[in-house]
């Protein structure tokens, strides 16, 4: 008996992940078949008889690219119908880590998806809004959840996921009329909760922890608030970016060395997820994506032999792809904004010792720090927003870009073409985070809201 | 001679197939390939049509001097298959791009916000929604039943025109065509433990997008 064979025997859950593979070549077999008709060869045969006649016998010559003949041997003929080779060729290894993370993904999903009917009534007693001023508000975060790790705010809601200190991770939405407070898990969840966008319709947020990662996304209001749907996720691939507006997702995952970017929508199942760009060398990562005026901007970061990390900026649009920054450079984290681009151009060498490993490039890159700068999309000027940032403490939506300056929260206005006029506000401010609607930060105990014009 | 009636020995090389075997190579060749495209494209006039670009390419390099290993000759085939396909889809999704705005109410970007009757849009989440979507595929069908299979069919061609076409073509060539991942790994250019990366990206976002069609049917 096989190895693969002894382990199915003994193991459910791969079990179950075998025979899901299997059914999908099965149904891939079941398609339809064509059978080309006599038509067929009369018409192939024409076309070729006409371009002969219409280029020469001399000029019958396809585009190197294309039918470039010069492939490796091919050991195994095709002459005869083979064996369908399915789980067998997948690594052993791999298998049971598959299902051990399915089983641990599946609970993520039920997590953040069950009972949403439930969910929508549940008020955190501890939440409260005072009204200070007319464009200020104040939350006091959960009792159990107050290690507040992400925010942001709407007109109508406030989103924040908070830890328990030992832990567990619990992502609320706050309603800013009333007060609701809304659990989007049924339980905590273990590992990172990160807040993708909040906009008037939707709130969106990735998990990711050992066993893999989830991007989902919850409508606020109608028959089916709160009820998560994941937008992607994999136990085998790495989450190297999310970014998403009130229509549509940019999501960027590496696996194998190779990095891959998608564009996908968000309110509709009806249309499809677009691959905008896969990774230029193996190793590289696609990283921190984002959107305005319909071009999409992300880094592109790897390490070369010697282990130093390089990161550059790329655009594209439907028009194809081209680079904003100089490839070898050092521009981490590109963020757009409203008609302009801020990165981190960093100062310190970053290294990292496992060159094609996503996770550790990933990891390395979130270390830049150096000059913030931002670039006008519209006259192509570039402007110097701080001397000296991390990338981590960057956040920027909307027209607002926020960063830590020491230990002080700065921002910047992209409408005003200034610095914040709330930047006096923030002085006590731990995180912060913005939308095009409002400037939210939390100071330790509470979580306060500042609504922009 | 491994493939091919009328391959000849080249220099030590092994057999060889060139322009006088493109008669042969169309006979063998046009059913597998058609369908190829076809699966890959969802469109029959389509894969017609991108079937016969692939034959006039391989008559092209064949007539301008192009000899192909016979054990290499399918992969060479598909290869060219592959990108004929793929760059046509990318046109058509490029395309696609701009008027995401100009969807229908009941299906596009707006379809369900709040405050419409038409409801979220997105197909309604389960509860453990991947150990549900295993769930799809490990149940057995109802084989006894037309409709049942023509639905089944329907939704499949659906998914295999939602995967990315580097996933469907890797899928496909595995599934449907009997290629070995080093195979395929020639036919695409990627290193075969890319392939054995893609084959299960591949397969979870098929999974994963057969849920979501069978939801949006409920």
């Amino acid at each position: 008996m096989r190895p693969l064979s002894e382990h199915l025997a003994m193991c459910a859950s791969c079990r179950q992940v075998e025979a899901a593979y299997r059914r999908v070549g099965e149904s891939l077999r079941l398609l339809p078949t064509l059978t080309p008709d006599a038509s067929f060869r009369e018409r192939v045969f024409a076309a070729i008889a006409a371009e002969r006649q219409r280029v020469g016998p001399a000029a019958m010559r396809a585009s190197r690219a294309e039918t470039e003949p010069s492939l490796p041997v091919v050991r195994a003929p095709v002459g005869a119908p083979r064996a369908r080779r399915r789980i067998g060729l997948m690594p052993m290894a791999a298998m049971a880590a598959a299902a051990v993370l399915l089983v641990s993904l599946g609970a993520m999903q039920w997590i953040s998806g069950r009972n949403p009917g439930n969910l929508a009534v549940k008020i955190t007693q501890g939440t409260n809004s005072v009204t200070t001023q007319s464009r200020l508000s104040s939350y006091l975060p959960d009792q159990r959840f107050f290690q507040v790790t992400d925010l942001r705010a709407s007109h109508d809601w406030m989103a924040y996921a908070a830890g328990d200190g030992a832990g567990a991770t619990m992502l609320f939405v706050v309603n800013r009329h009333t007060g609701a407070s809304h659990a989007l898990f049924a339980a905590p969840v273990t590992g990172q909760v990160r807040l993708v966008s909040l906009s008037a319709q939707f709130v969106v947020w990735s998990v990711s922890n050992e066993t893999g990662w989830v991007v989902s996304a919850a409508p606020l209001a109608g028959a089916h608030a709160w009820r998560a749907q994941p937008l992607e996720q994999s136990l085998i691939s790495t989450l190297t970016g999310a970014w998403a507006n009130d229509t549509e997702a940019l999501i960027a995952t590496s696996a194998g060395g190779e990095a891959t970017l998608e564009r996908m929508t968000i309110a509709s199942s009806a249309t499809s997820s677009v691959v905008i760009a896969t990774g230029s060398h193996l190793g590289a990562i696609i990283a921190s994506p984002s959107m305005e005026n319909g071009t999409v901007y992300w880094a592109d970061v790897w390490a070369d032999m010697q282990g130093s990390l390089h990161s550059a900026i790329w655009s594209a649009t439907t028009m194809g792809a081209s680079p904003v920054t100089q490839a070898g450079g050092e521009a981490y984290s590109p963020i757009a904004v409203k008609d302009a681009l801020v990165w981190i151009n960093a100062t310190r060498a970053l290294t990292v010792s496992a060159k094609s490993d996503a996770p550790a490039i990933l990891a390395a890159a979130a270390q830049a720090s150096g000059k913030l700068v931002a670039l006008d999309l519209n006259k192509g000027q570039s402007l110097t927003l701080a001397n000296e940032t991390a990338a981590s403490s960057m956040h920027a939506s909307g027209a607002t870009a926020l960063w830590s300056a020491g230990s002080v929260i700065q921002g910047y206005d992209f409408g005003a073409h200034g610095p914040l006029a709330e930047n006096n506000m923030m002085t006590h401010a731990q995180i912060a985070g913005a939308t095009g609607d409002a400037i939210t930060w939390y100071d330790g105990s509470h979580i306060v809201v500042y609504t922009l014009g | 001679m491994a493939e091919g009636a009328g391959a000849t020995e080249g220099a030590g090389a092994g057999p060889v197939v060139g322009i006088n075997d493109f008669e042969d190579i169309f006979t063998r060749f046009q059913t597998p390939i058609t369908n190829f495209v076809f699966r890959l494209v969802g469109n029959r006039e389509q894969a017609y049509d991108l079937a016969q670009d692939v034959f006039v390419k391989a008559y092209r390099a064949l007539a301008g001097g192009a000899t192909i290993q016979a054990g290499a000759l399918s992969s060479w085939l598909y290869r060219i298959a592959s990108n004929t396909a793929t760059d046509a889809l990318r046109r058509k999704r490029l395309i696609s791009w701009l008027p995401l705005s100009l969807f229908n109410d009941d299906r596009g970007v707006g379809a369900g916000l709040p405050g419409s009757d038409s409801g979220f849009g997105m197909p309604t989440p389960t509860d453990e929604h991947l150990a549900s979507a295993m769930g799809a595929f490990t149940a057995s069908y109802d084989g006894g039943r037309f409709e049942q299979r023509v639905a089944d069919r329907e939704i499949v061609e659906r998914v295999l025109k939602r995967l990315p076409e580097k996933y469907a073509a890797c899928l496909l060539l595995y599934e449907h065509e009997g290629f070995s991942c080093a195979e395929i790994a020639d036919v695409l250019n990627v290193t075969p433990s890319a392939v054995k990366m893609r084959l299960m990206r591949a397969r979870e976002r098929f999974i994963s997008l057969y849920q979501q069609e069978l939801e949006g049917r409920r």
